[in-house]
């Protein structure tokens, strides 16, 4: 009796599990399978791949290049190096912009909350290309923003802002903000602004009580608002290409190149391993913060 | 009677160090429990002239807030009060009356429009919270609950960068008074609702403030709990000799432990006294509603033609009373306890130079376990509340619903209110 329901039970599991499992062995599993195993191939001459088993894709970024067919270069090293500064520059701007702005907006009233909620989803609704060209026209030497400071005669002559990583960060925090007001937003407004209040009143200056009570229990949502921030904004193509144009090159625009222009198949998937590895390092040790933090509430619902 | 515990333990140097909170060895909990859980039944007299005995002043203390609707809310309206060492004194009233906000003020999370707060003979005109020597246990505890119970209780001394054998030992210590002993290492959230209350009691008594402030700490306990830790509360009160300034809405919990009660509303104090005295002297009509059962009658008051005071009711019938110098044609509310009307044996009618009597009509008996409350009403509908005792069951236990009952009352227990005119 028993066992046929827990067969059934797990019948229905599978069943509600399926459609679910199905869509990602098919779209995500099987793709990036593709793109493990061409990393380790040859490129063919007018692309595509040859199938031998060839190392030298990754010895080409890291240094054990042959020599003869493929050169070390440690300019590749140094998009990586420059992309990875950059993404973690967006996710410093970031978190600078939202965490004041995420205490500020959970205090307003509950009307003025969701129009700011909005506010901050608005940019959803207009194109992603649309938005970064008139950051162009902002940027430019003649746009926008020279034109308003030399109106007001704080400068002389025009600041040339655009391909600037300048310009390519202001772009990459402008779309990925609201992914770090999100979450942060989420962790402030679960905040019980009586332990604020209970924490000065057992003698904590207000920066004791930052540091002992607010931050550590609004972390979850700055460690996951980063989280998603910093993994689009190491891969991200399009802001560079547009604002960054040839003189700012991240890996994104760099693998967009391999795979387009160059049709170096399997190098475009060596790179794009080197930015999963990276990405995959900073995962773990969120996820293992998560999971300690999980740890201990499991600990505190058993006991 | 047991006599107070002398002023001095409360001022005196030792009081004040860590040693305070520690358990006697020699006579141990129980002991101190049992001391404690004697009130004093008669307050000492206050002397303002002697302000050195007030570790707490409240002076002329105002404050506003803005509505969301951008009204003007007047929360505390020019309030004085002095606090004693070693006093447990209650603010007691309905919800919005700004017994939180005075709560507030004194621990400074509210800064006030006007008037000033002394504690320890110091103005705590712009010092912020932190600063103040009081603390407070707040109504739903506010425990950290990333932090354990030990750092939840020590965080305190955290902040203060206390030595770390010292702040175990004292952390120790002071889980030890609320008997929680041995929990250091457990999860607030792994605690019921009375542990975590003894947590956030712990935590806010752990630096040895002379004044504790507890907002409405008992009300998320259930009613067996509550009443427990009423006792704890007052015991642990007398045994750290500090003062305790409570809020509550609940009129029982305020007599039961109070040393004084300053019952408020709108905004303002409306009496201080002690449990009995705002019991049986209620300075106003809202006192008399608000603490215990009461019937109120307003009309003029009058001498009648043997030379007693005596007040009409809607019926014809009047109240007498022995209240010398009255007044006479006066508009007056006057209070008589439902406890205070008797339903007397057949036969036994009492003493009428002694007793007065309404005729009232009996709407509803109810047994409430040692006494009945019975729900009458005059000539005109105005209900009377009575609580009677009947443990033979002969008296009460025959009336029947609509029949006619004479309630009888002593002459000295209906109270006439001061100074209130008919609202």
């Amino acid at each position: 009796m028993s066992t046929s329901k827990r067969m059934r039970s797990r019948f229905e599991l599978a069943l509600l599990l399926g459609p679910t499992s199905l869509f990602l062995a098919v779209f995500f599993i099987a793709p990036l399978s593709i793109m493990v195993v061409y990393s380790f191939l040859e490129a063919g001459l007018y692309g595509g791949v040859e199938w031998t088993f060839y190392h030298y894709n990754f010895g080409r970024i890291l240094g054990w290049a042959d020599g003869t067919h493929e050169y070390f270069n440690p300019a590749y090293l140094w998009i990586f190096w420059r992309s990875v500064r950059m993404a973690l520059t967006t996710v410093v701007i970031c978190l600078v912009l939202c965490y004041p702005t995420a205490f500020w907006v959970s205090r307003l009233p509950d009307r003025w909350k969701t129009f700011f909620l909005f506010l901050i989803t608005l940019p959803f609704f207009a194109s992603l290309i649309v938005r970064l060209f008139a950051w162009v026209l902002i940027l430019r030497p003649s746009g926008f923003l020279n034109t308003v400071l030399e109106g007001l005669h704080l400068i002389s002559e025009p600041i040339d802002l655009m391909y600037t990583e300048a310009a390519v960060i202001i772009g990459l925090v402008y779309i990925l903000v609201p992914f770090m007001f999100l979450p942060i937003y989420a962790s402030v407004e679960k905040l019980n602004m009586s332990l604020v209040d209970a924490s000065g009143d057992l003698g904590a200056t207000k920066f004791q009580t930052f540091r002992r009570i607010i931050l550590p229990l609004t972390l979850p949502g700055v460690i996951g608002g980063s989280i998603i921030v910093f993994i689009p904004s190491l891969g991200n193509f399009v802001v560079p290409d547009l604002l960054g144009g040839a003189k700012v090159l991240m890996i994104g625009s760099l693998i967009e190149q391999q795979f387009l222009g160059a049709r170096n198949w399997p190098f475009g998937a060596a790179l794009s391993m080197m930015v999963m590895g990276t990405v995959l390092v900073f995962l773990f040790f969120y996820v293992r913060a998560l999971s300690r933090a999980e740890a201990l509430e499991e600990g505190a619902k058993n006991g | 009677m047991i006599p107070r515990r002398p002023m001095a333990a409360a001022i005196e140097p030792g009081a004040d160090s860590e040693d305070a909170f520690a358990p006697d060895p020699v006579r141990g909990r129980i002991s101190v429990h049992m001391a404690g859980a004697c009130k004093p039944a008669i307050d000492i007299q206050m002397t303002d002239s002697d302000s050195i005995d007030h570790f707490l002043e409240i002076r002329d203390a105002s404050k506003t807030f803005v509505t969301p609707e951008g009204e003007l809310f007047r929360a505390l309206e020019n309030i004085s009060l002095p606090v004693r060492n070693n006093e447990f004194v209650t603010l007691l009233g309905p919800s919005g009356c700004g017994k939180t906000t005075l709560l507030r003020t004194i621990s400074g999370l509210e800064e006030l429009d006007r008037g000033e707060i002394m504690i320890d003979g110091r103005s705590m005109i712009g010092i912020p919270p932190h600063r103040r020597p009081v603390n407070t246990v707040f109504q739903n505890y506010a425990l950290f609950p990333h932090l354990s119970v030990g750092d939840n209780v020590g965080y305190s001394l955290d902040v203060a960068h206390v030595a770390r054998t010292e702040r175990d030992r004292r952390v120790g210590e002071a889980l030890d008074l609320v008997g929680l002993a041995g929990m250091e290492r457990r999860r607030p959230r792994q605690l019921s609702g009375g542990q975590q209350q003894r947590v956030a009691l712990a935590r806010a008594i752990i630096s040895n403030p002379k004044l504790l402030l507890l907002d409405e700490p008992l009300s998320a306990l259930d009613r067996g709990l509550r009443q427990a830790m009423q006792i704890e509360l007052k015991n642990i009160q007398s045994e750290l000799g500090i003062s305790f300034v409570f809020v509550t809405h609940d009129q029982e919990e305020a007599l039961t432990m109070s040393d004084r009660i300053v019952v408020m509303s709108g905004g303002q104090i409306e009496q201080v006294g002690t449990p009995t005295e705002v019991y049986d002297r209620p300075s106003t009509a809202f006192v008399a509603e608000f603490i215990g059962e009461s019937n109120i009658f307003r009309g003029v008051l009058r001498t009648n033609a043997d030379g007693e005071s005596e007040l009409a009711l809607g019926d014809d019938q009047t109240v007498r009373l022995r209240a010398d110098g009255a007044g006479e044609n006066r508009e007056s509310t006057l209070l008589i306890r439902p406890e205070n009307l008797l339903v007397p044996e057949p036969g036994d009618e009492p003493d009428p130079a002694q007793y007065g009597a309404l005729d009232v009509t009996l709407r509803q008996a109810v047994f409430l376990g040692t006494d009945f409350q019975l729900i009458c009403t005059l000539g005109d509908g105005t209900t009377l509340k009575a609580i009677v005792r009947d443990t033979a069951r002969q008296t009460v236990s025959s009336l029947r619903r609509g029949d006619r009952v004479r309630l009888h009352y002593w002459l000295d227990s209906p109270y006439l209110i001061p100074g209130t005119p008919a609202r």
